[in-house]
Order: C-alpha cells, then structure tokens, then sequence
C-alpha cells in the first residue's frame, strides 16, 4: 500500500458523496443528455416543485459551449462535472454541514479564507431563481450554494437548497494544480492518469466545433424541431411530461451552440431565452396538476 | 430605572450590497417605534457583519414600579417585532415555509434587556442570550450576560470586530499602512471598501500581484476583473500615479501561513485576465473596421435584421440628425459605422459589460479620431436609469440613434413592454432618450424622427404605431417629472398638446411649475373657469367672425384688440422657444379677462351681440390653452 495520501479526483468525489450518502440522501444518476448545470437534472427540477420532501445527490457532466477555451486556458471547459447536492427543506444547519464536507477533503476554515459572496442564482431558461452565495475558498469560486425561490416559474415552498460543488477547481486546489488538465484523475500504484490525458483532446474539438465548425443553419433547424415537439407532447390530451422536458433540456443545448457562435443579438438571444422559459413554465405547471391527481 | 437593551440577528452571510443600508434602517425603525411609544434612551449604536445586524440601546428608561416589569416587557417586545418586520429589504427570501420572509436565513436571535432574556418570538425562533463567534474560526456560542459587554466580548472570545465603521477605519487603515511601504495608493472611490466591509468579521490585509503584461489591456476591464469580480484593491505607484500589477486582498481570516490564500486570489485573478488577454490579442488581428462586415452574422432580432442592417440604419439617423450636429457629422458618421464593432469580438462576448469600451480601445489602437472613439463608449450611456450621460454631442446623438431605432423596432413587431414586463429594457432606453434631450438641450421633433425610423425598416408607416410609440415616450416623460416631484396636473396640462419636442414639453413644464404657486397663476384660472361656465350654458353658435360693429362698448372694444395682440404675442414667443415670456403674456392678460368681466355683462337682449360675445370668449379660451390645457387644473 501507498501511504501518500490518495487526493484524486476519483477520491475526492467518492469522499463528498459519501459524506452525502450517509447523511441519507438519495445516490442518483446523471441525466443523459447536454445540459449546462445539474439543476436541469429532471431530479432537481421536478422535485424542487410542490411539497413532498426529498434529497439527492448526483456527479452531473455538463456542457457550456461559450466556456470553450481550445484546451488553452487552465481553468475554463466547455465540458466538466458538478456535484449536485439538493434537500428539501433545507436543514438549519445546512452550512455547517457543507463546511464539515470540505474538511472530509482537508479544507479547514480556519486555514482556508472561505466567502460566501452573495450571488443570486437564475436560471432564465427554466425560469429557475435562488437567493445565495458563490463559496470562495481563497478567493476562488469553488461551490454554488442557493435556496431555490423559483422553479419553472412558479415559487417554490417548501424551499430546496441547492449546493453545486465545482469539482474540478477543488481538485486544483487540494492537489495544487495550476491547471486543470493537471488534475490526477485516478492515482494507484501502476497507475496515474490525468484529467488532460482523458479531455484536453475533446477540449480543442469541442471548441473548434462550438465556435467555428458548427452549421448555423442546423441549430436553428433543430432548436424549433426540439421546441415543436415539445409543445406538441405537451398537447397531448394525456400530456408526456418528462418527454416534453427533455425536448427543453435538447433545445436548450442547441440554444447554448446557437449563443456560442455568436449568432444571436442581446436583443434576439432574449426572445430566445423567452421561448424556453414559456415551455418550462408549463411543463413544471403540467407536473404539478398530475401530482395533484 | 435605566437599562440597556441589546438584539442581534445571527444569520446565514448576508448580502455586502444591502448590509449598510439594512442596518441603517433597522436602527431607523427601532428610533421611530421609541418615539412612538414615548421611551427615552441615551444613545442608540448599531453592529453588523456578513453574519449578524445588531442594535443596543443604552440606558432606556423603563417604569420604575415593580409590578410593571411585565408592562415594560410588552413594550419592548412590540418594538423590537415591529423594527425587524420593517426593515427594508430588497430581495427577501423564504427558507422555511412557516417563516416570515428575510433577507436571508436567521439562524438565532439574541435579545437582553439589563441582564435578562427578553422573550421573542419570530422567523420561528425564541430568543435567548447566546451569540456566536467568527463562522469560520470560532464558531461557538457566546454567552452574553450583560447588553453593555456585547462587542468586547465578541472580539475577546470570538474574533469578531462586530462595529462596522470601526471595522471599516481598520481596514483602511491597514490598508494604507500596507501600500506606503510599497510607495503605493488605493483609491476609495468606488463603493469597495463598503463591501470588503461587510464580507469580513475578522479583517486581514495581504498583498499579491499579478503579471505586468495584463496591465496593457482596457484599464476598466483590470478594474472589472480585479475590484468588481474579486473584491481586492488595484493599487497605483505613488511617482507616477500609473497601475501596478501587486493589488491587495482583504481576507477574513489570519493564518500563520498566508502563501495559500496570496497564492488562490492571485490565480483567480490571473486567470480572468489571462482570458482576458488571449482575446485581446485575438481580436487585434483585424482592425475594427473589418469587424463590419461581420455583423452581418449577428442577428439583431428576427425580421428586423442583422447588426449590419442596425449600423446602416444608425448612420442614416445621424445623417437625419445633421441639423444638431453640424460640423461633427462626419465624426459622427463615423462614429456610427463602427459603434457596434466590437460586439464581435471576443472580449467584449466574454465580458459584455465591456461594450463600447472594447471598442473605444480599439479604435483608439486603430488611430481613429478621439471624437470618434469617446462615441463609440458613450452610445451605451446612461447605463440606468439614474446614471451619467454621454459628455460629447456626437455620443449623446449616437446614444439617441440607437435607442430608438431598437425601440421603434420592436414596437413595429408588438414587442413593447407591459405594465410589469420589460424583458429588451425599452423603458430604460426611452428614459435614456428623455434624459439626453432634456439635459442635454437637444431639439428634436420626435414624431419626424420615429418616422425616419419606421421608413428605414421598410415599414408600412402607420399612425396608429406612432401614437403608440409617441404615448409610450410621454409615459417616460411624466416618470421623470413624478420623480422630480412635479404635479401631475402641470405634466398633463403640457402633454395634452401632444407636441412632438420633447424639451419644448419639459421646458413648458418647468415655467408652469414656477407659476403654480403664485397668485397670479389662480387668477388666470378662476378666469379660465369663469370663462368656461359660461360657454359650457351656451353652445350654440352660428356666428363665424366677430363683428367689430356689434360692440357696444369701448371695453368689449378694447377687450378685443388685446385678445389679438395677445394671441400674436404668445405665438411668437412660443416659436421664439421663450416659453418663459410666453406664459407671463397669458399672466398678464388675466387682468384683461377681469377688467372685460367687470365691465361687461355677457348677456344682452339682442341676440346677435350676445352671440359676439360667447365668440370672443371662445376664441379666449382657445388661445389660452395655447401654452397648456387649463382645463387640467379646474
């Protein structure tokens, strides 16, 4: 055996979930499609609206075409992973509980300068918002930590807390890294494996496609092709929800394409945002009259 | 009896832009309800950091007979409820469903009157007489036994500095300490030291540094990334007065090792400006002015074309404009060809804050003219509602042209903004309009001008469309008014002219405000009522020009002749724009009114002379509302 302390990515994650798991929240699974943060996860969505209590937590990919960098810039990425933590309601003592998740993973208040700046979180495609805090750990943003105020635009009570780990620029932190392309991945004896051996490749192609090679008129197509069939399963006289949603979480990708290849005006881009927040405002309307059912 | 009462709010960090002003109004509160409730009290002093507002009210008289503890208890508990419910709050929020709403979580209240618990209730919390120490440090309970050891026992057991202003002279203390012994200085300006205040309990000044070669992008975008985003100091050589690369950070705690926290800020900030730089250097590959033909790719907004198509139909405004501009024009042509140029760019995509700087920058790399390149950054200006105006004529024309042709624009789609909905900030852009015009003393007449706009999209020119955009400017014109606390009467009075000047409206509103008060001004309208009394009895009228040969007198007579000279007069001062002298003429011309009242007698026996009569009023009213609609005011 080793005995230098393991702090790679596997094991940082596999520390805060189970950190997370043993305080009872329910382990889930990444949805499968493009999204740009965990809280399109039809898990946070759909059950952060109406009463019942809930709490998971999830690793979630996600994918902001306009964070590409060609592999260049050492901390941004169009493709990278949050760990989403969601409860409902939130507990009293929900911050303490982070700051005892960060210690699992040798961050200590007391030697690190942690913030929480306030920064209200929205979503306008979802019509998502929350009133929170981005957690600085010297004086680098490292989680997202919000209390859910609305969802698909209908408020939210009980109120879902949201805590969204940065996964990445903690492992810079704790491995000390420069850059992310740094990052140990996994670390055995025979074995080390970086995060640039598995994504720097796909940084610099996803980036070439994101900015120069993606065809315009294609997005376009797809994103009222996706929006269409969105609105069309939701006309539906028994109307399928979760398949209406993921034509949302579909078209918003699109969107996010459309956005990063500059194509959208401030003022065309808003009505585009308008769209999707129409769509979401009803599917979350439609979940909430089938609960009540 | 005399006691001092102390209630702290223990909460999750609150937010730094609000911190101030909630504890400000807090204490406000607290003022107002002793007032009401008649107690005296020696002085009132306030605390607030990111975790927790306080107040402590020292040595408040209380009834003195024993049996009336509980009275007094009943008081103070109404006065504390009351001052917390009031606190003014921008953006509450709910965190747990039986709770009221607050600016964020409260985790705990402490309230202590003397040496004893003062029971409340509220945010689903009973009070006690605990406190906590700094969150990150010591975050235990602190017992406070006594309302007056309150902040030495915070610092003492709890490494919290709970005195905001004292907090804040520390900090800058420290921090001029600090940047002497780097021959340096920071400048206060801005509003950051308020809020390195507010997101500490326990201050530390550390200094880093970032690469020299970032100091040559856009200072305002330096200042962006290191004050605005990361909330450390930039700091200027004391020789020569020029941006240095080291900045200071304001940290919340002060460990032995200080490397890792000097050493994260640095890399939070180099990374903003190392991607920052990469596309500064991208971008200057190309001049601005290739950046064009470009835009051609941004869609402005669907069925109004792309941004080429908005520069082309910006720069036929400034031509349209020339009257104003006179020997600027071809600057301001220019001016207008590359005003959205920099909306390509990269740097300006990544920070969008940065528009029209990003191009002023440019422009001035690309040797443009300064008349030009101050345009290009002033056409976004005023950025809300209250903020500062474009200072060059070509920037406050730019700025005009702009803005209205996005709203004509979206009006033209039936995109305009309701009652509580504003999503493309048109309002914003209007009032932008009205300000630069009235401020600025720019002459326009806003019906040509919205005209041109409609024409340049290729629009089917409808009045209806204009009246709407007309009515939506003068909706804009009488929120500014309201703000400046004119009457809405004097407003109406002007805009039912529906006079296409924008400060022709504001000038006519600001001599009306200045005659409202006076006697003179209810004079002329209990003429104007008078008047109008009579000719609401008879409106039948048949008679077109008044006969000279039907007065009977030299009053009506002379009545007559003044009424003509007045309506010259007043004509033509009001074509002279001396708005000042031309409503002192209908002032003057009261007295005419009164005289012909006094001496004449409407009604008469032969018809046709009465009839004369009631024309010659008519045409008085008539001209009368030359200036205003008096009826308003009645």
């Amino acid at each position: 055996m080793s005995c230098k302390i393991d702090n790679s990515f596997y094991t940082i994650t596999k520390k805060i979930k189970n950190f997370w798991y043993k305080k009872g929240l329910l382990y889930t699974i990444p949805i499968d499609i493009s999204v740009g943060a965990g809280t399109f996860h039809p898990e946070t969505f759909f059950k952060s609206l109406g009463s019942k209590s809930f709490s998971s937590i999830y690793i979630q990919p996600c994918r902001r075409p306009t964070d590409g960098r060609y592999g260049c810039n050492p901390n941004r990425l169009q493709h990278y992973y949050q760990l989403q933590v969601v409860i409902k309601p939130p507990p009293k003592n929900i911050q303490k509980i982070y700051l005892e998740s960060l210690k699992i993973i040798n961050i200590f208040p007391d030697t690190s300068d942690i913030r929480f700046i306030e920064d209200n979180w929205e979503n306008p495609t979802l019509g998502a918002s929350g009133i929170g805090w981005e957690v600085w750990i010297d004086g680098m943003e490292m989680t997202q930590f919000t209390y859910f105020q609305n969802m698909g635009s209908i408020e939210c009570n009980p109120i879902t807390v949201e805590i969204t780990y940065g996964i990445e620029r903690i492992c810079m932190y704790i491995q000390n890294k420069k850059s992310i392309y740094d990052i140990i991945w996994m670390q055995t004896k025979k074995k080390l494996i970086t995060y640039g051996q598995l994504f720097h490749n796909n940084e610099i192609e996803n980036s070439k496609y994101n900015f120069i090679n993606s065809d315009t008129k294609l997005l376009f197509f797809l994103f009222h092709k996706y929006i269409n069939e969105s609105k069309r399963l939701l006309k539906l006289e028994k109307p399928l929800i979760n398949p209406a949603y993921e034509y949302i979480l579909h078209a918003t990708h699109n969107f996010n394409l459309l956005d990063s290849k500059k194509t959208l005006s401030v003022t065309e881009r808003q009505d585009y945002i308008f769209q999707l927040r129409k769509l979401s405002k009803l599917v979350a309307q439609k979940y909430l009259q089938n609960q009540e059912k | 009896m005399k006691k001092t009462l102390l209630v702290e709010l223990y909460t999750e960090a609150l937010p730094f832009k609000q911190l101030h002003n909630m504890s400000l109004s807090f204490v406000k509160n607290i003022k107002n309800e002793l007032q009401k409730n008649i107690i005296k009290y020696e002085i009132i002093k306030w605390y607030a950091t990111p975790q927790r507002i306080a107040i402590k009210i020292k040595n408040v008289q209380l009834e003195k007979k024993k049996n009336k503890e509980k009275k007094n208890k009943y008081t103070f508990q109404k006065i504390i409820i009351s001052s917390i419910k009031k606190i003014h709050i921008t953006k509450p929020m709910l965190w747990d469903k039986n709770s009221l709403k607050f600016s964020r979580p409260v985790r705990n209240i402490l309230a202590i009157l003397g040496k004893s618990i003062l029971p409340i209730k509220i945010f689903n919390l009973l009070s006690n007489n605990i406190t906590y120490g700094h969150f990150f440090l010591k975050n235990k309970k602190i017992k406070i036994k006594n309302a007056d050891e309150y902040s030495n026992i915070l610092l003492k057991k709890g490494m919290v500095i709970a005195n905001y202003n004292i907090r804040k002279e520390f900090i800058k203390n420290k921090i001029n300490q600090k940047v002497k012994e780097i021959n340096g200085f920071v400048q206060y300006e801005n509003n950051l030291l308020d809020e390195v205040t507010c997101l500490t309990e326990y201050p530390n000044i550390l200094v880093g540094k970032f690469s020299k070669k970032f100091l040559k992008l856009p200072h305002e975008l330096i200042f962006y990334i290191v004050q605005v985003f990361q909330k450390s100091f930039l700091i200027y050589n004391n020789f020569t007065n020029f941006l240095t690369s080291e900045f200071i950070i304001v940290s919340n705690i002060n460990p032995i090792d200080k490397k890792k926290i000097i050493e994260g800020n640095k890399q939070a900030i180099q990374s903003r400006l190392y991607d920052a730089y990469f596309f500064f250097k991208e971008d200057q590959k190309i001049k601005l002015i290739e950046y064009l033909k470009l835009l051609k790719n941004i869609l402005f907004y669907k069925k109004l074309g792309n941004l080429y198509d908005k520069t082309i139909r910006i720069q036929k405004l400034i031509i349209f404009m020339k009257k104003e501009l006179k020997n600027d024009l071809k600057n301001a042509i220019r001016a207008a060809i590359l005003s959205k140029c920099d909306l390509i760019t990269n740097l300006v995509f990544e920070f969008p804050n940065m528009q029209g700087i990003v191009g002023k920058y440019y422009a001035i790399q690309n040797k443009e003219k300064k008349e030009v390149s101050e345009a290009i950054q002033e056409q976004y200006y005023p950025k809300s509602y209250n903020s500062t105006l474009p200072k060059s004529k070509i920037g406050c024309i730019l700025s005009i042209c702009d803005k209205i042709d996005t709203i004509v624009g979206l009006f033209i789609l039936n995109k305009q903004p309701s009652s509580n909905q504003d999503p493309f900030q048109l309002k914003r852009f209007a009032i932008g309009i009205v300000r630069i015009i009235i401020e600025k003393k720019i002459t326009i007449d806003l019906k040509y001008l919205i005209q041109k706009c409609v024409f340049l999209y290729n629009y089917r020119q409808t009045n209806e469309l204009e009246e709407k955009i007309l009515k939506f400017f003068f909706n804009r014109i009488v929120y500014l008014c309201k703000k400046k606390k004119i009457n809405i009467n004097i407003i109406k009075s002007i805009l039912l002219l529906k006079l296409n000047n924008i400060l022709e409206i504001y000038l006519r509103i600001k001599v009306l405000e200045n005659y409202a008060k006076k006697v003179e001004f209810k004079h002329l309208l209990i003429s104007y009522k008078r008047i109008g009394k009579i000719l609401k009895k008879e409106k039948k009228n048949s008679n077109q020009f008044v006969e000279i040969n039907l007065f009977n007198n030299k009053y009506e007579k002379n009545f007559y002749i003044n009424l003509k000279i007045f309506k010259i007069n007043i004509l033509q001062l009001i074509k002279k724009k001396k708005y000042q002298k031309a409503f002192l003429q209908e002032i003057i011309f009261s007295k005419q009114i009164e005289i012909f009242f006094k001496n004449v007698l409407i009604k008469d026996k032969n018809k046709n002379v009465f009839y004369n009569r009631i024309l010659i009023l008519q045409k008085t009213k008539k001209y009368l509302n030359y200036f205003c609609k008096l009826s308003v005011f009645i």
